[in-house]
């Protein structure tokens, strides 16, 4: 069937606006349509630019979203707003939401277009189906030779050989989209713009550090002089050099393990954009506070390769350190974990030989209070949510760690606007 | 192109005027390849275009990953745009306007700029009545001072209406000349639009839209929308014909775009080829490709791409190239298999991800 064919059966569409209701499902799904992109879409619709219920699908969804990640919750309102769910686990799942009753708030205009795009979904299909049915039409890329594609080859075959399959009231491939849509690319967007994100934000930082190279030294650049003297007949002026890698460096320290576990795919994210965007920057961790040692990311949540803080002192006031942490842990513990406890070390590790046991006596809090001191330019990123940051973890009452520690470093939560503002902060 | 001579000033580099003919000839003719290169659009991006020129009349904005075929969409639908035009047997000139754009890029660049200096040359020679004839005026008006009978003389009348013509010819020149709609150069999206007011079918790529400055997009919500922009110094407003004129924009989300802007465009995700997709892909661009090898190399970037979290995955594009560059090289599809595989610096770019394919790629081989 010819396109042509398809839009006269579409000479019953109502003239007014038609489903409405959409408009206000998607924007109670937080995707703020506005009302001139709807009337683009109707202006769409009226023209007949829309044959297929998948057409109607892929129009609106080009028309109505501008954020990919937003297609997930676009396919859920659209799949509820037209009733296109035949699956049983996703009916539980409607009315489990109190949101997605079965009352869509379809005109009778309303549901005579919907059922007439669902029809012509079905004309179009049993067309495909036919032309997939023709051996002739098969190219040589379609030839499968290895065992997935032969799992391809056989989806296709279930469609040829079912063709009754086509003549259900919902589309079966239409149905396929909305469920990749909105079930397994939900976690990849979501992960996606949030890389995204932090690229975005890490750039801002970028740009400023980058811009502060190339400062004049006090040492006399013999040969810039003498060239300049014979360029300006004889004017003697002095060139200095310049030092065009003096630009501050940044260290990244993770709170890893335990309470921030829960947040691990962010602090990873966060860790990998800032590596991408940033080059070559130092990431280390520790667990809860840091007593007297931080060991490098790769190492995990243990020290296989710790380093004694007191070494990071010498290069931290040309660094802005970035702490990733909740700043969540109780004061004192029996494991020795909590802000007040210190540790007790095995200095006989080959990799403290030489280090000085006076370095690790102090607490986790008199460790953030010496880190405060060394570097002028800190900031703490809390991967929870400033709304929570007074309950504490788990119910307890360990957000007096967090006050404390608070008062040591300005803290910003991990997203866009609390990023610019951690960085507005270091560059001050 | 230029140059430092002995003395130390700047030279420029002239190109002779046979080479500039050839150089313009040969850029014209990659441009009408690049629109006939085989592009596989997915039905979703196939059906968005075609609502774009029939019904939507609105700019199409697609994103997704670098090499992921953005920009060849853009000349895919010249290209089918000609090839309709012709089937209709009508005069198959679409163009297509590319913009790249970049940081320093300004919305009215790309619509037009003024030519002062062209006006004000040409303003000066219009306003020069040749001095040979001054002379011959004053002499003739000096004589008909002294012997006003001459005033009736056929050789008087024949000087003077002469005079007069020529009087008449420098206004009519200059006013031409000078008309400020004569020093209009017109950027790519205002040579589009002002064809489209001709009737003339164009296609606009605004290619990597993210890299111009914050707020450049804000600047062209009434040309974006409605085709309309100002020339200034002809106090005029021009609206193109939307049906002629086809917007295709790019993005990698490289920064936010405005709401008002977005708005005003349709947005598709184009999303990485799945296996079948790619391989078909693959067959259209090296149509001589050996099979086995492709389906080599097609499996392993899969798999790359499923098992290892890249920070830049290899794009169709790069596919594309390595395979035909494997072939060139007679490399075998066994070593791919073997995880010994060849020339990966043409798909794996970022020195961390080279890192961990190569860890990878030591842990499958054993």
């Amino acid at each position: 069937m010819t396109v042509t064919e398809l839009s006269s059966n579409l000479e019953q569409v109502p003239s007014q606006t038609s489903f409405t209701n959409l408009l206000y499902l998607l924007r109670d799904k937080g995707i703020n349509v506005s009302t001139a992109e709807w009337l683009n879409l109707q202006a769409v619709l009226g023209r007949g630019g829309i044959q297929t219920m998948e057409q109607m699908y892929q129009t609106s969804k080009a028309m109505l979203v501008k954020d990919p990640s937003q297609y997930p919750d676009f396919a859920q309102a659209f799949a509820q707003f037209f009733e296109l769910s035949s699956n049983n686990s996703d009916s539980e799942e409607q009315n489990a939401d109190p949101s997605s009753a079965n009352d869509t708030g379809m005109t009778a205009d309303d549901l005579a277009l919907r059922n007439l795009l669902l029809q012509n979904e079905d004309q179009e299909k049993k067309v495909q189906t036919a032309v997939l049915a023709t051996p002739s039409t098969a190219s040589p890329a379609d030839v499968p030779e290895d065992d997935n594609q032969v799992e391809e080859t056989e989806t296709y075959g279930q469609q040829t050989e079912k063709p009754e399959q086509a003549n259900d009231s919902t589309s079966p491939s239409l149905l396929s989209k909305i469920r990749e849509e909105s079930e397994s690319r939900k976690q990849a967007h979501e992960q996606e713009s949030r890389r995204k994100m932090y690229e975005r934000v890490l750039r801002r930082l970028k740009n400023k550090l980058t811009s502060t190279t190339a400062e004049i030294t006090d040492k006399l650049d013999v040969k810039g002089t003498v060239k300049h003297i014979a360029q300006s007949g004889g004017n003697i002026v002095p060139i200095w050099e310049r030092a065009v890698n003096i630009q501050p460096q940044l260290l990244l320290l993770l709170d890893v393990w335990g309470s921030t576990d829960i947040y691990v795919d962010e602090m990873a994210d966060f860790w990998k954009a800032a590596s991408k965007m940033l080059g070559k920057i130092t990431i280390l961790a520790y667990h809860n506070a840091p007593y007297g040692e931080v060991w490098p990311v790769e190492d995990g949540n243990r020290p296989i390769h710790p380093i004694p803080l007191s070494k990071l002192w010498p290069q931290a006031a040309n660094t802005k350190l970035v702490i990733m942490t909740d700043a969540t842990m109780p004061l004192d513990r029996d494991d020795n974990t909590g802000l007040y406890n210190r540790h007790d070390i095995n200095f006989d590790h080959p990799r403290l030989a030489g280090a000085k046991p006076k370095e690790y006596r102090n607490t986790g809090l008199e460790n953030f209070q010496l880190m405060g001191q060394h570097y002028k330019r800190a900031v703490i990123i809390n991967p929870n949510r400033q709304r929570d940051w007074t309950h504490g973890y788990a119910g307890t009452t360990t957000n007096h760690s967090l006050e404390k520690i608070r008062r040591i470093f300005p803290m910003f939560e991990l997203t866009e606007k609390g990023l610019n503002n951690a960085i507005d902060t270091l560059l001050k | 192109m230029s140059a430092e001579n002995s003395n130390g000033h700047l030279q420029t580099r002239q190109l002779p005027k046979e080479f500039l003919a050839a150089a313009v000839k040969r850029a014209n003719e990659l441009s009408l390849q690049r629109a006939e290169r085989p592009y596989r659009p997915s039905s979703e991006l196939k059906f968005l275009l075609e609502v774009q020129v029939e019904t939507a009349h609105m700019p199409l904005m697609l994103v997704g990953e670098p090499g992921g075929g953005k920009t060849a969409a853009a000349y895919h639908l010249q290209h089918e745009l000609m090839q309709k035009t012709q089937r209709e047997g009508r005069d198959a000139n679409v163009s297509l306007h590319h913009i790249s754009c970049h940081d320093n890029l300004s919305p009215r660049e790309i619509l037009y700029r003024f030519d002062h200096l062209a006006r004000l040359r040409a303003a000066t020679d219009g306003k020069v009545i040749p001095e040979h004839l001054v002379g011959k005026t004053a002499e003739w008006l000096a004589t008909v001072a002294q012997n006003p009978d001459l005033a009736t003389s056929p050789e008087f009348i024949s000087f003077a209406e002469s005079v007069i013509k020529v009087v008449e010819l420098s206004h009519i020149q200059a006013k031409t000349l000078l008309d400020p709609m004569s020093f209009m150069v017109y950027g790519p999206l205002g040579e589009a639009i002002i064809r489209s007011i001709n009737g003339e079918e164009s296609v606009v790529l605004i290619d990597e839209i993210d890299k111009t400055p914050p707020g450049f997009e804000d600047q062209l919500l009434e040309v974006i929308e409605h085709l309309i922009f100002t020339l200034e110094e002809a106090g005029l407003s021009v609206a193109g014909n939307k049906e002629l004129l086809h917007i295709i924009i790019t993005s990698n989300d490289q920064r936010e775009l405005s709401k008002a802007f977005l708005r005003r465009l349709m947005v598709h995700e184009i999303k990485f080829p799945s296996k079948k997709e790619l391989e078909a892909i693959v067959h259209d661009h090296l149509p001589q490709v050996n099979n086995r090898l492709a389906r080599a190399a097609i499996n392993f970037i899969i798999r790359l791409r499923n098992e290892l979290e890249l920070n830049k995955p290899p794009s169709t594009a790069e596919v594309i190239q390595w395979i035909k560059v494997m072939q060139a090289y007679n490399q075998s599809a066994e070593s791919i298999e073997a995880y010994e595989v060849p020339l990966l610096e043409m798909i794996i770019k970022d020195n961390e991800d080279r890192r961990n394919v190569e860890d990878y790629l030591r842990r499958r081989s054993y």
